[in-house]
């Protein structure tokens, strides 16, 4: 179950991501997405013989959390700049289809 | 003679460990001293890649277990010739630039902005040199991570917050697919060790699924074509010193995990000749059109970044060479030579467009008539980088493309060798484009407006760059078959 | 937990209510017109999640979602968002039409590309056991009684020690964002300016209480991080949560940026993991590779100055960028 949560959140992240044009809410987005991404990596190992969950998974989540959480504090950090420099918050439209 | 057992653990451990503290080390102390470390530590960085190098050459493929365990419980570092030669390389170039750095930041806009380049450089050094070494899916993704992060730290230098913040979320997102195929490997096949996961992949969907997320993951933080977007922005807006390092190092990062998996895990998925045929058509598609943007630019820096774009293509093209058994050897020493060749030719144009614009204050092609007059030197370097890139004998380059060449015609695939050549040709013209604008005079005579001279050291850092660029074609001329 | 008794049902119609409840408000999240409400509602969303992780069996990563990713993104989100605001700046109204094409435009392949992933990842072929196996058996020479800590910070320590450098980094790349003057990015800045909410005394009382309970809870994550869920990054993000508490409370003003004794234990935790490694090399063994006999002690002694360390660094994302003392709009740079 858990794993198809993954899968939608990272397909709703992903819209997001490219859809909104605030930079604070792609960069929602994008942390949404990387949740899914983390559930996916957690539930789709196989379970251990006890029932446990593999520690390898949890471990490199965790290292995941707290890479995207520096990413986004720079990302946020950059918004701000942009919002100093050019009183926007938002990629242009042709800018942003990449 | 043979080294010590020890030295090679070392050399490896230091060219992580000197730059990550000297990175530290600038963040908190500025001057001259950070100045003199940085420097110091690109070079001793180099000098550990050609141990590491020397190690190769004597006692073969290295493995180093780190923390002591070893795969699948651990993590490996593999040292062979090529993340050896490329951390030697990465360390020279990244030499070379902060020599330059130090003086055309300050002249660009005062004291301060090469402070913040150095930690910056630094800890970029290190994670390229962790990601040449590693040997493990994840840990790859680790070093990317670290890698963009200081990269697009690196565009937000020059103020252009909307380019880098394009970067950074193209790069979020590829990591995010990449890092779906490492959680896909490790549920299906129990390791992410590269040697062993070559061992235990076996084809099928699963397999398939997640090497075809990572090679999306890494095609956007590379740049590579569909996912180049982000890349004339980001380069063609950075300081240039920036832009040296991100263009001429950075952009191959991408294609040097690519590189790895391809070699390492995609035989044993039976999905390589398909795969190859795609990524080389949209190598093609990225030679055709980053050169027809280059071409139709007006500005150096966005110029020189548009011909990054279409010199990844020709990285991309040489993958269903390599997936040949004719036109493996060929293919995959072309690869190399040219993300060698143009790694240091592309520097060497990204700092000389720096020198130009630390006298001139603007790089638009336009205006720098005249250039050469004042400034022989980084005209020459200019051109001379330029041939490797348009792939002309003696330079690295052409060795490159020589091999190419030769290994499509020897796996029968002639269109790429037309791809090749085409390429070639335009990249003749937007050199041309770059070169020309310097060399003619301009209108009326400049004796009142005489530019104020550039500091040497800036003209032969660039120089440096694009000397090794030919020295490398002139290195393996006997590898012409 | 896993560990709580409930019938088999009630386990099925709780997890999904539960994922119906954190796909709803990702969905609402993402689809939000405001950003203030689209930040609120991820937060709620880091806490549903952290349930599922429960539900998962990793109680790791579920401290580690409601500290860092819930607590601290959150702050950071809301952080910026009064920033913003107070630049006038909000999500431009888009024409019907065209929102409408963009959303099917990006809508269509991001549900493709879900549905695929849902597909491979439920029909996963083979299925290797991984190494669980081989971290029970040497878990034992680390020291350490919780699994997750030993792969962390023993068996695959070298992408920690990567890690935190990218926190480091993230600080480092945040600080050069400053217009550039002399010195270490210029004498002339000063901190970013705090935004001071009027003193609201009952508030401030329950802060000043609050806040050493919180620094108690950071450090028993710290300490117990070795045997049982939670760590050294957990503890650092309830450091940089209390922080930001009593920002919010006016109590606290930004840290000086330039104040070297900051910048040193900024990059501590990053030297300490680095040296460490160098070390077990100098006493002739690799790189970052600990004896067993000393394992514990170097593994809980190392979480504590990266405790403190990422805090400080957490805390100097927090605050964000340092500004110039002038907000004057900055010359336009060079090509």
């Amino acid at each position: 179950m858990f794993i198809i949560l993954g899968a939608v959140l990272f397909a709703l992240g992903l819209y997001g991501a490219f859809a909104r044009r605030n930079v604070v809410l792609k960069l929602v987005a994008v942390n949404i997405a990387s949740s899914g991404v983390f559930l996916v990596v957690v539930s789709a190992a196989p379970t251990l013989p006890d029932g446990g969950t593999d520690p390898l998974p949890q471990a490199l989540v965790l290292t995941g959390i707290v890479i995207s959480v520096a990413v986004t504090a720079f990302g946020l950090a950059l918004a701000r700049r942009l919002a100093t420099d050019e009183g926007r918050a938002t990629l242009d439209d042709k800018e942003d289809s990449s | 003679m043979s080294l010590a057992p020890q030295v090679l653990p070392w050399a490896a451990a230091l060219a992580l460990a000197l730059p990550l503290l000297a990175g530290a080390a600038c963040f908190v102390v500025g001057g001259r001293t950070a100045a003199a470390l940085a420097l110091g530590v690109a070079v001793l960085s180099s000098a550990a890649g050609l141990v590491l190098a020397a190690g190769v050459a004597d006692g073969g493929v290295q493995r180093l277990a780190l923390g002591g365990w070893a795969p699948p419980l651990g993590i490996a570092w593999r040292i062979d010739g090529v993340a050896a030669l490329a951390v030697a390389l990465t360390g020279f170039i990244f030499a070379a630039v902060l020599v330059h750095a130090e003086k055309s930041l300050d002249l660009l806009r005062g004291e301060g902005l090469s402070e913040a380049f150095r930690p910056l450089a630094l800890v970029l050094l290190g994670g390229l040199n962790a990601l040449y070494m590693a040997n493990d899916v994840f840990n790859l993704y680790v070093t990317l991570e670290l890698v963009t992060l200081a990269a697009v730290g690196m565009v937000a230098l020059a103020g252009d917050s909307a380019a880098a913040l394009r970067y950074l979320l193209v790069g979020v997102i590829g990591a995010l697919a990449y890092m779906l195929g490492c959680g896909l490997l490790y549920a299906a096949f129990g390791t992410l060790d590269l040697d062993l996961l070559a061992g235990r992949v076996q084809p099928g969907g699963t397999a398939g699924a997640a090497l075809a997320l990572m090679i999306v993951g890494v095609m956007a933080k590379g740049a590579l074509f569909p996912l180049h977007g982000w890349l004339p922005p980001a380069h063609g807006s950075a300081v240039a010193p920036a832009s040296a390092l991100l263009s001429g190092v950075v952009a191959k990062g991408g294609f040097y995990v690519l590189l790895r998996l391809w070699l390492d895990v995609f035989p044993a998925t039976g999905a390589a000749p398909a795969a190859a045929q795609i990524l080389g058509t949209l190598g093609a598609l990225a030679v055709l059109w980053g050169s027809l943007q280059a071409i139709r630019q007006t500005r150096l820096k966005v110029l020189l970044a548009y011909s990054t774009v279409a010199q990844l293509g020709y990285l991309m093209v040489s993958l269903p060479l390599i997936a040949t058994a004719a036109g493996h050897a060929s293919g995959l020493a072309g690869a190399l030579h040219l993300m060698a060749s143009h790694a240091c030719a592309k520097a060497a144009m990204f700092l000389a467009a720096g020198s130009l614009i630390a006298t001139r204050g603007h790089d638009c092609l336009a205006d720098l008539k005249g250039a050469a007059h004042d400034h022989p030197m980084t005209a020459f370097t200019l051109g001379l980088a330029g041939m490797t890139l348009m792939g002309l004998p003696p330079s690295g380059g052409f060795i490159a493309k020589w091999l190419l060449l030769d290994a499509s015609l020897r796996s029968g695939q002639w269109w790429w060798a037309a791809v090749i050549l085409g390429g070639s040709l335009l990249a003749g013209v937007y050199v041309f484009l770059a070169v020309s604008w310097s060399m003619s005079r301009p209108p009326g005579e400049p004796s009142d407006s005489q530019p104020p001279p550039l500091p040497r050291r800036l003209e032969f850092a660039a120089l440096a760059l694009a000397l090794v660029a030919m020295a490398l074609g002139l290195v393996s001329a006997e590898r012409i078959p | 937990m896993s560990t709580l008794a409930m019938s088999p049902l009630a386990t099925t119609a709780f997890d999904g209510t539960l994922a119906v409840l954190i796909a709803w408000t990702a969905w609402q999240s993402v689809t939000s017109s405001e950003v203030f409400r689209a930040v609120v509602l991820f937060v709620v969303f880091g806490l549903l999640l952290a349930l599922a992780w429960l539900r998962l069996g990793a109680p790791d990563v579920a401290l580690a979602e409601a500290a860092v990713g819930a607590g601290l993104t959150g702050v950071l989100l809301l952080e910026s968002l009064g920033h913003l605001r107070r630049n006038k700046t909000v999500e431009p109204p888009e024409t019907a039409g065209r929102g409408r094409l963009r959303r099917w435009a990006v809508g269509l392949p991001a549900a493709v590309a879900g549905g695929l992933l849902a597909m491979v990842a439920l029909r996963l072929e083979p299925r290797t056991p991984g190494i669980a196996g081989l971290v029970e058996r040497h878990q034992g020479e680390t020291g350490v009684g919780n699994p997750v800590t030993a792969v962390l910070l023993d068996f695959r320590s070298a992408d920690t020690l990567l890690e935190v450098v990218v926190v480091l980094l993230a600080v480092i790349a945040t600080y050069s964002l400053v217009p550039h003057g002399p010195g270490l990015y210029g004498p002339t800045v000063r901190p970013p300016a705090t935004l001071r909410p009027p003193r609201q005394p009952v508030l401030i009382w329950f802060v000043r209480r609050l806040a050493p309970l919180a620094l108690l809870v950071g450090a028993y994550l710290w300490w117990v991080g070795s045997s049982a869920p939670g760590g050294a990054f957990q503890a650092a993000a309830v450091f940089a949560a209390v922080y930001a508490l009593l920002r919010v409370s006016g109590l606290e003003a930004a840290p000086p940026p330039n104040a070297r004794p900051l910048r040193l234990l900024m990059v501590a935790g990053s030297v300490a993991f680095v040296c460490q490694g160098l070390a077990m090399m100098a006493a002739g063994r690799a790189f970052l590779d600990l004896p067993e006999a000393w394992a514990y002690g170097l593994i809980v002694s190392l979480e504590a100055v990266l405790a403190a360390s990422l805090a400080a660094c957490l805390i100097a994302l927090v605050a964000g960028a340092p500004r110039p003392p002038r907000l004057s709009r900055p010359q336009r740079e060079l090509p």
